[in-house]
């Protein structure tokens, strides 16, 4: 075999084994996005539940201290929910953003209790609020008369998979929560 | 290079080409499977929101809080809807700002309702919704006559992320 062909194979076989690492990189990366993707979604998923069902209990027929909305801002809000933990009395809860940037964690606070966090790495959390007819309600954060006026809660969130290398792995939730009783 | 050779780097070549061929495929198969998981939770996000908007309204327009009505006095089935007037201000399909929130004042103004939803995600979806009343001895089948409960039932296209996929939610109101 002249030396031009051997040179000629062993470029050949060289570029083949090229192809076959790059494709294997690209699979080892999509199927890392999925996972990295789908357990982003879970939390998220898992965060909006709990936000959902506290917002949607907020009000309580027991109660005289209206407006349910105690505190309304932007990325934070306290109010009166109905007796969720059977305790006999109404139960306050709070949402608040701690931390810096895109490592923020989205904490939930019941009564006086320590605000534990719920969510980490929690790139947006915007809340916005409705009266009856639909309008938003602003300046933030509320006034006691249009905390009064809030019918509904809007909420725009996104979370990015933790520790990730790549910035594709997020998720966003965005809804709008109609309380029960308001 | 013998005819040997040639022919076994031209089979080698064809080799690589059918795998890195079906590496893309499977590649854009498993983007375009998360596209569509996503739309589906972003579509149910919105389904929810439009059924939790419905629920808060009253059950009838014709629904007072004096007494305990019968339930004939609630509109027939034949004609739930909105009224000319609320038709006239909700234009369908209803876009952002929704106007139903503002003008829809009971339940079955959702009769044949229509919206287009859009998040900050992703955009174009499409949902319609129908009204009907249901029977008291099983809320799955539709009644001819007034009954004290009405289902709404809300279907979620989107033509661009979730190609044939219809998402259906339902929802019970009762007097």
């Amino acid at each position: 075999m002249p030396i031009i062909d051997i040179i000629q194979s062993y470029v050949i076989k060289g570029f083949i084994i090229l192809i076959i690492i790059q494709v294997m990189i690209s699979l080892q990366e999509v199927v890392y996005e999925s996972s990295a993707r789908a357990k982003i979604e879970q939390e998220m998923f898992l965060v909006a539940s709990i936000f959902s069902s506290d917002v949607r209990c907020i009000g309580s027929d027991t109660i005289t201290t209206k407006p349910y909305f105690l505190f309304a801002d932007s990325t934070a809000v306290t109010f009166v929910t109905a007796d969720t933990n059977n305790f006999g009395t109404p139960v306050q809860i709070g949402y608040s953003l701690s931390g810096f940037g895109s490592s923020n964690m989205l904490n939930r606070s019941v009564n006086t209790g320590t605000p534990l966090a719920i969510g980490y790495n929690i790139e947006r959390f915007s809340l916005s609020y409705f009266d009856s007819v639909g309008n938003m309600l602003t300046p933030m954060p509320l006034s006691a008369i249009n905390r009064w006026k809030i019918r509904s809660v809007g909420v725009l969130m996104r979370m990015r998979k933790s520790s990730s290398l790549s910035d594709s792995a997020k998720a966003t939730w965005q809804a709008r929560i109609y309380p029960y009783i308001l | 290079m013998s005819l040997g050779q040639s022919m076994l780097t031209a089979a080698a070549l064809v080799a690589i080409t059918i795998i890195v061929m079906s590496t893309h495929r499977f590649v854009i198969q498993t983007k375009e499977d998360e596209i569509r998981s996503m739309a589906m939770r972003i579509g149910s996000d919105a389904a929810a929101s439009l059924i939790q908007e419905a629920l808060i309204k009253q059950f009838d327009v014709n629904a007072v809080t004096t007494y305990y009505q019968r339930a004939s006095e609630f509109h027939s089935p034949s004609i739930l809807g909105p009224s000319p007037s609320e038709a006239s201000i909700v234009q369908l399909p209803d876009t952002l700002p929704y106007r139903s929130i503002a003008n829809y004042n009971d339940f079955d103004d959702y009769t044949r309702y229509t919206r287009i939803a859009k998040t900050e995600a992703m955009d174009g979806f499409f949902l319609s919704c129908e009204v009907h009343y249901v029977q008291h001895s099983n809320l799955n089948l539709i009644s001819t006559g007034q009954t004290y409960f009405k289902r709404i039932i809300v279907k979620v296209v989107n033509p661009y992320y979730m190609k044939g996929d219809t998402l259906t939610f339902s929802a019970i109101k009762s007097y």
